[in-house]
């Protein structure tokens, strides 16, 4: 059990990080009791919004001798609960440890806080021609911390890989309240890269980051999306295939079907072309090395095979306005399904490459059993494909069978429960029934060297 | 139907260079693109020629990397593009670019609608839209928000106005200029690209369409730019706080310091 934040206990934390960075009125903690998940809230008994390292550390040393819960909390965009303070106690958030420390061109790394946020670092990077390539689509309200604890995707997985091959660096305060650091500004590590690796996609489960180092890259000079709409949604993934058999190393090849596309117009206000089909989107991008016309060859190229692989027609989208446009659209999707349309729940089931014609069949059938609509879009490019069954006030007892489905659908198709968004709270039942028990209980040793009186994150995952 | 849609290629940012000696636009270097009232132009003349058939020509002045423009135009479903490049057309102010475009429509005959953006972001003028009708004695109606009716002969449009718009009915041959609430324009397809990538952009010089060398250019220029140069700023003001007497006294002082009472 844990103990309460009494009087006292607050006096003692304000004593840690000044009076302005302890917050225990409802109205200033409230909007920390819930994230992007559907119908959970979770109210903390306070939130706590550390500047520093030092006083990261201080507040685990005090919640570990004290025995209270400590919830570390990014932009609040998860969507399984994981930033919720489901067993009370203080909320750590990083809205003030939001500074990029280093951007050091020479070595392409940047150092930051874990409070910056993601859209920030490349906006940040681009100034010196250096490109920060994990986009998840909540880009300009998730942060860096959030990311490194989710081990954050996005849409450019398929050609830049996820945080994951990002993240260098970490400093952190684990359940001990011992502090740690690995990694740095380096590329090649086999010396101290592999708890990196564990913490990151812990969900805060093991160790609060304090402050991170991040690769960096080249910046692509030239891009263009290519959308080619299909009556048929069957035939975008054949379509992606197709473009994936070209090797013309795309950023993002997305789906959008017709549903999402529908509510994404009324959402967005703005026009779309094509909107009664469903479309595929690939982004393109190049350096500098390529010129302008051996670009547009490749533009050719992925626009020929749609076509054959049965488009009704391609656009492509080359000015900055327009491409502004399709993100716009693309980045609006969660937030427009909800809104039009309702959404009851959101799986981002993944599976291989290569099953998901067959992972869309067996979303198309839940749905057809259950009358439920599906809005379904995601990564084509790397099986990470996010359905959404639409409407509002379902039965939990419908809510439940159709979660079932969905995820025994992927894993029929050797896939995952999840690609991106995590286990956080609504996918703990269905991570413990569905993971291979050894594998549970290795975990649960693993939080038990990192976190003995189970004082980080409590009650998710596992 | 043969509708001219006149584009100019502007640079795409609004830090623009100016030349010292000359105090004209350095264009090299700096990322081009058609002048965004322009693409109202283009598309609305597209949807015209979709419904009434005909021929749409993507008409514009400028030095040879304009061709780009032209080949956009031709991407988005203009027929042809055609380049007026000549060293002569060089310091062209808008009097004498009206006059060079109104003797390119000229040459392409048998022209009914002529089509431009409202205006060019770069000039910020307005001023060579009605300069063509003019040279070419067409009537003019500027600020076209939408195009109700059209047929080969005539047509009636809506033109914007401050809190409303006049309808006016107009025979054709005309020029309208058009502002962005008149249509959405499209994305360019793959085949409009590929056909743009083939298309061959017509160039013609002073010579080719017969102009006056006294009109063109510098020399055909009435306007002369002896400077251009960004207002220095404004200073910041001051707000004097507190009772209505004593900040009235306040700003009678300030006044009197600076001998203004």
């Amino acid at each position: 059990m844990y103990r309460k934040l009494t009087e006292k206990r607050i006096k003692s934390l304000k004593s840690i990080t000044g009076d302005n960075n302890v917050l225990t009125e409802t109205a200033d903690i409230e909007k920390y009791s819930t994230d992007e998940s559907p119908d959970l809230k979770y109210m903390p008994e306070t939130v706590l919004t550390p500047e520093n390292h030092r006083q990261v550390l201080e507040i685990a040393r005090y919640a570990v001798s004290e025995k209270f819960a400590l919830t570390p909390r990014g932009g609040g965009t998860s969507l399984t609960g994981s930033p919720l303070p489901v067993s009370g106690g203080a909320v750590i958030s990083f809205e003030k440890m939001n500074n990029i420390l280093d951007i050091d061109t020479s070595s392409r790394m940047a150092v930051l806080q874990p409070g910056v946020i993601t859209g920030d670092l490349d906006r940040q990077a681009a100034k010196y021609g250096l490109f920060y390539p994990v986009n998840p689509a909540s880009l300009d309200s998730c942060t860096l911390g959030g990311n490194a604890a989710t081990a954050a995707g996005g849409a450019n997985t398929v050609r830049y890989g996820t945080t994951r091959n990002y993240l260098s660096g970490i400093k952190a305060v684990d359940g001990n309240a011992a502090e740690w650091q690995a990694g740095g500004k380096i590329v090649k590590n086999s010396t101290d890269q592999q708890l990196l690796q564990l913490v990151a996609g812990s969900e805060g489960t093991l160790s609060i980051f304090t402050s991170l180092v991040f690769r960096l890259t080249e910046r692509p000079e030239k891009n263009a999306w290519i959308i080619a709409p299909f009556r048929d949604t069957a035939k975008v993934p054949v379509a992606a295939a197709k473009i994936f058999s070209l090797s013309l190393n795309p950023t993002m090849v997305e789906l959008m079907d017709r549903l999402t596309l529908d509510c994404c117009r009324k959402y967005t206000g703005e026009k779309i072309e094509f909107d009664e089909y469903s479309h595929l989107l690939i982004r393109l991008d190049s350096g500098g090395h390529l010129s302008s016309s051996a670009f547009q060859d490749i533009l050719f190229t992925a626009g020929q095979a749609c076509l054959q692989a049965g488009a009704e027609d391609v656009l492509i989208a080359e000015s900055a306005a327009e491409q502004e446009k399709i993100w716009k659209i693309r980045s609006s999707i969660h937030d427009a399904i909800k809104e039009t349309c309702g959404s009851i729940f959101e799986e981002d089931v993944t599976v291989p490459v290569g099953q998901v014609s067959q992972l869309l069949t067996e979303a198309r059938n839940i749905s057809e059993s259950t009358g439920y609509e599906t809005a379904v879009y995601g990564h084509l490019g790397d099986g990470n494909i996010h359905v959404n069954f639409t409407g509002r006030n379902a039965p939990a007892k419908k809510i439940k069978e159709m979660k079932k489905s969905i995820f025994e659908a992927a894993l029929k198709l050797g896939g995952k429960l999840s690609g991106e968004h995590g286990i956080g709270l609504t996918k703990k039942d269905y991570f413990c029934r569905y993971v291979d028990p050894s594998y549970v209980n290795l975990l649960r040793k693993v939080k038990k060297q990192f976190d003995p009186e189970n004082i980080l994150n409590p009650g998710k995952i596992f | 139907m043969n509708i001219v849609v006149c584009i100019k290629q502007v640079p795409d940012t609004t830090e623009v260079k100016i030349n010292p000696e000359t105090n004209t636009l350095i264009r090299e270097g700096v990322e081009s693109i058609i002048n965004p009232f322009d693409t109202y132009a283009i598309e609305e003349g597209i949807r015209i020629k979709e419904k009434l058939n005909g021929e749409v020509t993507a008409l514009s002045m400028g030095p040879p990397q304009a061709e780009e423009s032209l080949r956009q135009a031709v991407a988005l479903g203009a027929d042809k593009g055609v380049l007026l490049t000549d060293r002569n057309f060089a310091g062209s102010d808008t009097w004498a670019t009206a006059y060079t475009l109104a003797r390119g429509i000229k040459k392409l005959k048998d022209v009914d609608l002529v089509i431009c953006g409202k205006q060019a972001i770069d000039g910020d003028t307005a001023q060579v839209g009605p300069g063509i009708a003019e040279f070419m004695g067409i009537p003019c109606i500027t600020y076209v928000r939408k195009i109700e009716e059209i047929d080969e002969n005539k047509m009636r449009v809506h033109r914007m106005m401050e809190g409303g718009y006049h309808i006016i009915d107009v025979p054709l041959p005309a020029l309208i200029t058009v502002v962005k609430e008149i249509n959405e324009p499209r994305m360019p397809s793959l085949r409009g690209k590929m056909n743009a990538r083939k298309a061959e952009i017509e160039k013609w010089t002073a010579a080719d369409i017969a102009c006056e060398v006294n009109n063109i250019g510098q020399m055909g220029s009435p306007t002369w730019v002896d400077k251009i140069f960004a207002p220095p700023r404004r200073e910041k003001g001051v707000i004097f706080k507190g009772e209505p007497a004593e900040s009235a006294g306040k700003l009678i002082e300030a006044l009197k310091e600076k001998k203004i009472v």
